[in-house]
């Protein structure tokens, strides 16, 4: 009786381990703290790469619905019912040919500080996002 | 801070752009004209051949006598020149803010190379302000203008460098770079600077003048 309750009690203590290892993997992979695209890896980055909380702007009052940022366009115009959620954004922001990376780049830089600017909050001057090491 | 910057992107900058073209348009016009009334023989004895010469001459390093005289004001100045437009031109900060602007964009320079030629600009200025102080002759020469001309080219380059950097305070060396890149843009019309858009009238009157009627060199 005495070993099944060790070996019991030895089964609970990994059990726990094993849900609090899961829980943690997968905070890190939803919890978003960069601003990141496949279109630029494997490239020189010419600044740092931005810090950006993904978590914390679903909080703020400015960020009405998922597809404040998450935006999907049809004929020049925004569409209130739809959203670009789970696609990356060069999907749609590289499909213009030459200076593919540029347009990108732009469509970040207008999307941010747009925003910051409005809402007087957050960053706008180039150090401020493109802080540390590259 | 987000007011300023607001205004430093959007009207100051416009504005700085449109008094820059506007003002090298106006000046070039007004010493035309004035040229027309007062030196027409100016007009009259236009040579393109001997006005290309004299130009040549004097854009290529050691391509004038007395910039042979000279070697070391002649390979600060032709680093600095360089170094000062190609910077502004070429950065990859800026021509990304064009991007966006006005959707178009150029070649880039690497961050290295731009960050190694501001130092470049900016000890040229250091070379410049002691060689009018400690140089008799230029020190003569010099005002109080020619100074503070020093210092409106320092400073967009010293405040972009600080920037770049993200050294402590970057925030207001961001600003203070917009505003005095915008003065500097503004004023370079109006100042000495201005031979950066009469350099060529200058030789034109002279390569005309000593090659066609004197028939001498003006190099």
């Amino acid at each position: 009786m005495k070993q099944y309750h060790k070996v019991s009690s030895l089964l609970a203590v990994f059990a726990f381990a094993g849900l609090v290892f899961f829980a943690m993997s997968t905070e890190a992979q939803f919890s978003i703290t960069t601003v990141e695209d496949s279109a630029f890896s494997g490239k020189e980055r010419m600044r740092p790469i931005v810090s950006f909380d993904h978590d914390a702007h679903m909080a703020y009052d400015a960020v009405e619905d998922c597809n404040t940022c998450h935006h999907m366009w049809e004929d020049g115009k925004k569409m209130d019912n739809a959203d670009s959620i789970g696609m990356e954004c060069s999907a749609c922001h590289l499909a213009e040919p030459g200076n593919s990376e540029m347009n990108l780049i732009s469509a970040y830089h207008r999307l941010c500080r747009t925003c910051h600017l409005n809402e007087k909050a957050g960053p706008v001057l180039c150090g401020e996002c493109h802080a540390g090491e590259k | 801070m987000y007011d300023i910057y607001a205004l430093a992107r959007g009207p100051l900058a416009w504005g700085a752009f449109i008094v820059f073209f506007g003002g090298i348009i106006y000046r070039l016009a007004a010493i035309l004209l004035e040229a027309r009334k007062k030196d027409h023989v100016v007009y009259a004895y236009f040579s393109p051949y001997y006005a290309m010469r004299s130009m040549l001459h004097w854009i290529v390093p050691f391509g004038s006598r007395s910039m042979r005289q000279q070697p070391i004001l002649t390979t600060v100045t032709f680093a600095f020149h360089i170094c000062l437009i190609g910077v502004p031109l070429f950065l990859f900060a800026h021509i990304i803010l064009f991007k966006e602007s006005f959707d178009i964009s150029w070649w880039t320079l690497s961050g290295m190379a731009a960050q190694v030629m501001t130092v470049i600009v900016l000890l040229s200025c250091v070379y410049f302000f002691v060689r009018r102080i400690v140089q008799p002759d230029v020190r003569y020469l010099s005002s109080t203008a020619d100074y503070l001309i020093l210092l409106l080219v320092v400073l967009p380059f010293a405040t972009g460098f600080w920037a770049a950097r993200g050294w402590a305070g970057f925030e207001i060396a961001t600003l203070l770079h917009m505003l005095s890149g915008e003065l500097l843009l503004a004023l370079i019309p109006f100042t000495k600077l201005s031979h950066m858009f009469f350099f060529p009238l200058t030789r034109i009157y002279a390569g005309s003048e000593f090659g066609a009627v004197r028939n001498a060199k003006d190099w």
